[in-house]
């Protein structure tokens, strides 16, 4: 007979990995019925935002609860989910606006041979599509997958002597109806390839 | 722990930076050839589920003008095993150099000797230790 002190872990839930961010416009798409993501060659209107700071990638779903309690003493009676949201940040090491355009959510002047200028600030809410995606040493791979997503109002930089230069993102989850989903509102998915 | 020293062996052997047994050893650096590389182990930690063995590689090349191609195989060996997550095969992981190379002395012989510390950081849970003697 087992015993639960014969805390054994089960050997298939245990590797290691690192997560990368493939951006693209909202426009792009990611069906995961095409399989494990190559990050080398990611899915049509992705990029790769390159390396990531090693503990930085957090994924974050928040589901608004709300409950009724009522008696004496007060118990709960009834529970409902009132709000959802879902939001991933990361930091990226990189120092170029190719990177920071993403960061920002502006779009890149090209100052021609010099090099680009991107805008701080801007009104404009950009929608972008996210995948993180993290390939584990067993061979599975995890894809956290965010159909629509918009930028964080606040972008923070720091430029460092003794750093690498590092860039931080962060986007908020717009939600969608997933008919894969049992047609509920959904803000993202989480999908594990064997 | 084996293992590991045994899996860095066969990738150097496997991208020609030595033949395993006439220059490249594990756990042993003789007298002949001089021109040769050791595989050692070090102390590890063990952590929760997480496991961090440690090994060091020693370089050796002859006195005199041996230095500059200890040094040259030293920062060339830092490159393909630093960050690495496909070089270990027994236990999946990732190998990180402990320093950057550069550490280096001289033997009895007066033959350069330069020294490389990694870790690695690898998963290895009662189920998937490997209890082989070989």
């Amino acid at each position: 007979m087992g015993k639960s002190y014969d805390n054994a872990i089960i050997e298939a839930e245990v590797s290691l990995a690192i997560e990368r961010l493939l951006i693209g416009p909202s426009t792009a798409t990611w069906d995961p019925s095409t399989g494990k993501i190559n990050i080398s060659s990611p899915p049509a209107g992705f990029v790769d935002l390159g390396a990531v700071v090693e503990d930085s990638p957090t994924l974050t779903v928040t589901r608004e609860k709300y409950q009724l309690k009522l008696g004496l003493p007060k118990a709960l009676q009834y529970e409902a989910i009132i709000g959802v949201d879902g939001e991933m940040t990361c930091t990226i090491y990189g120092k170029s606006n190719d990177v920071a355009k993403y960061a920002t959510g502006t779009s890149i002047v090209s100052i021609g041979t010099l090099g680009t200028r991107i805008a701080y600030g801007k009104t404009t809410l950009s929608k972008f599509a996210l995948l993180g995606v993290a390939d584990f040493t067993d061979g599975t791979q995890v894809v956290h997958y965010f159909k629509e997503v918009s930028l964080k109002p606040e972008y923070t930089e720091n430029i460092r002597p003794d750093e690498v230069g590092k860039l931080n993102v962060g986007f908020d989850a717009y939600s969608h109806i997933s008919t894969i989903h049992g047609s509920e509102r959904i803000v993202g998915e989480r999908i594990y390839f064997k | 722990m084996y293992w590991i020293l045994k899996d860095i062996a066969t990738h150097l052997h496997s991208i020609g930076v030595g033949k395993l047994n006439s220059n490249l050893f594990i756990g042993d650096l003789p007298n002949s050839p001089i021109d040769a590389i050791g595989i050692y182990s070090s102390p590890g930690t063990l952590e929760q589920v997480v496991t961090k063995p440690a090994f060091q590689i020693l370089i050796r090349k002859k006195s005199g003008s041996g230095f500059a191609s200890a040094a040259r195989l030293a920062d060339y060996i830092f490159h393909v095993l630093d960050d690495k997550w496909d070089v270990l095969q027994t236990n999946k992981g990732r190998i990180t150099a402990s320093s950057t190379s550069g550490t280096n002395y001289r033997d009895d012989a007066g033959n350069w000797v330069f020294s490389l510390n990694f870790q690695a950081i690898t998963v290895v849970t009662t189920l998937s230790m490997v209890t082989t003697h070989l």
